[in-house]
């Protein structure tokens, strides 16, 4: 694993985290086969819900003009295609998996919990993924072959009493700045990406910013701040070295305390 | 469901992106690739071939490098360029083509993320491979293009 010093903000505003690895569609893998997954992780993930299967991704660089957003056309293959949650009883840790998709989620699952911090989630996602990859082998699929990792953070805090969207986001967010013009600010939202380069200055991953204001599950309004990033396998046959996921988690905290204020560190650092 | 029909290619949730914000202008919006559609009926067709569609070892298109080959396109090819020439390859791939007087390009989609492209005009020829990375397969798109504007032109003019 890549050693990084992480800053550290004991009341950082993290509520979930998402390891993902996407890889080459396993065709014969169905709903059912799921299920039979399941049995060998039951005793820690007990629940399980159908969900919608998350699309196809693809991170494709060298353009010298913007990317203007395509959405590709997604593919239905042999029947509808799903993707299966298996959660732990308290809800804090998820695995999800579709035909091209592995996924563990770590949730805050209340207001007591903590961020278990990477380490701890990346050993989960490393020890479950080993597991569904014995799985797929012993089913005769043939191996998994990544095609691209992700990282998804997402931060939330609460809107003060008497404070607007948008002086939260000035205050503790470096992206827009404040009093860009005379009209009083009402809402903003921003989606920004970033090319992320290896050692060689090759293009090697990118990373997205959302911020968006959110109703959140207690019925407060407050700052959802998403950080996303997709890198790339080291090669693109069936090592699964998770170097590119230890560096989406260092461009992700990086970028985290390079876009909030000193004021926010301060605040989640306790020293308020 | 009959073998032919099990790969659908489906389009809904490009077009529902495109159609999500209805707005009183008219011009704020990227404009749709004139080969858009041309391409989506040829994929389908290529989708639906059996193994064996050459009469000998061929195996079927494979939907996720065909899925593949049309986003690579999406973000490669300009909206106004021709629209290729789309054959299958024996192994499961799609290949686009496209051909000028003294100037040809191909781009095999052997499968996700393994291209191989070829070049050629009356002075040179070249092959390049590409994964993620996509900067030599622009250089080669940016030159087919400014020939086939140029060819454009002087159609134009004359």
């Amino acid at each position: 694993m890549i050693e990084f010093k992480s800053p550290d903000f004991p009341n950082a505003p993290l509520i979930e985290v998402a390891l993902s690895v996407q890889f080459q569609p396993l065709v014969q893998f169905s709903s059912a086969h799921a299920g039979l997954f399941w049995q060998s992780i039951m005793g820690d993930f007990p629940l399980t819900q159908d969900q919608p299967v998350l699309p196809m991704l693809n991170e494709l660089f060298g353009s010298n003009r913007p990317n203007v957003g395509f959405v590709g056309m997604g593919i239905q293959f042999g029947g509808t295609p799903n993707r299966t949650w298996f959660s732990t009883r308290d809800g804090s840790l998820l695995i999800q998996v579709q035909n091209n998709r592995f996924v563990l989620n770590w949730r805050k699952s209340g207001l007591e919990s903590s961020y278990p911090r990477y380490e701890f989630v990346r050993s989960k996602f490393e020890k479950y993924l080993a597991l569904f990859k014995e799985f797929v082998a012993e089913q005769g699929f043939g191996q998994v072959t990544p095609d691209l990792f992700e990282a998804h953070y997402v931060n939330q805090w609460p809107l003060e009493d008497g404070k607007n969207f948008s002086e939260v986001i000035g205050s503790w967010l470096k992206l827009i700045p404040e009093n860009v013009t005379s009209l009083e600010p009402e809402q903003a939202s921003i989606s920004s990406q970033y090319i992320v380069k290896g050692s060689a200055q090759q293009p090697v991953g990118r990373l997205y910013v959302n911020v968006a204001p959110i109703l959140n599950t207690q019925g407060k309004y407050g700052v959802n701040l998403e950080l996303i990033c997709r890198t790339i396998p080291l090669d693109l046959g069936t090592s699964f070295d998770l170097a590119p996921l230890d560096l989406a988690r260092e461009k992700i905290v990086t970028t985290f305390e390079q876009i909030t204020s000193d004021s926010a560190h301060n605040f989640w650092r306790g020293n308020t | 469901m009959n073998s032919a029909n099990r790969n659908v290619v489906e389009l809904d949730r490009y077009r529902e992106a495109k159609a999500s914000q209805p707005s009183i202008a008219t011009q704020g919006s990227s404009p749709q690739p004139n080969w858009e559609s041309a391409v989506r009926d040829r994929l389908q067709y290529l989708l639906a071939l059996p193994a064996g569609w050459d009469s000998s070892d061929a195996k079927k298109v494979d939907p996720w490098t065909a899925e593949f080959a049309n986003t690579l396109l999406h973000y490669v090819w300009p909206v106004d360029g021709p629209p290729p020439f789309i054959a299958p390859t024996c192994y499961g791939g799609v290949q686009f083509e496209w051909h000028l007087p003294d100037l040809e390009l191909e781009i095999e989609v052997i499968r996700r993320h393994h291209l191989e492209v070829f070049i050629s005009d009356n002075d040179s020829e070249s092959y390049i491979t590409c994964k993620h990375d996509l900067t030599e397969l622009f250089r080669a798109v940016d030159k087919f293009s400014e020939k086939y504007e140029s060819g454009m032109n002087a159609t134009s003019a004359a």
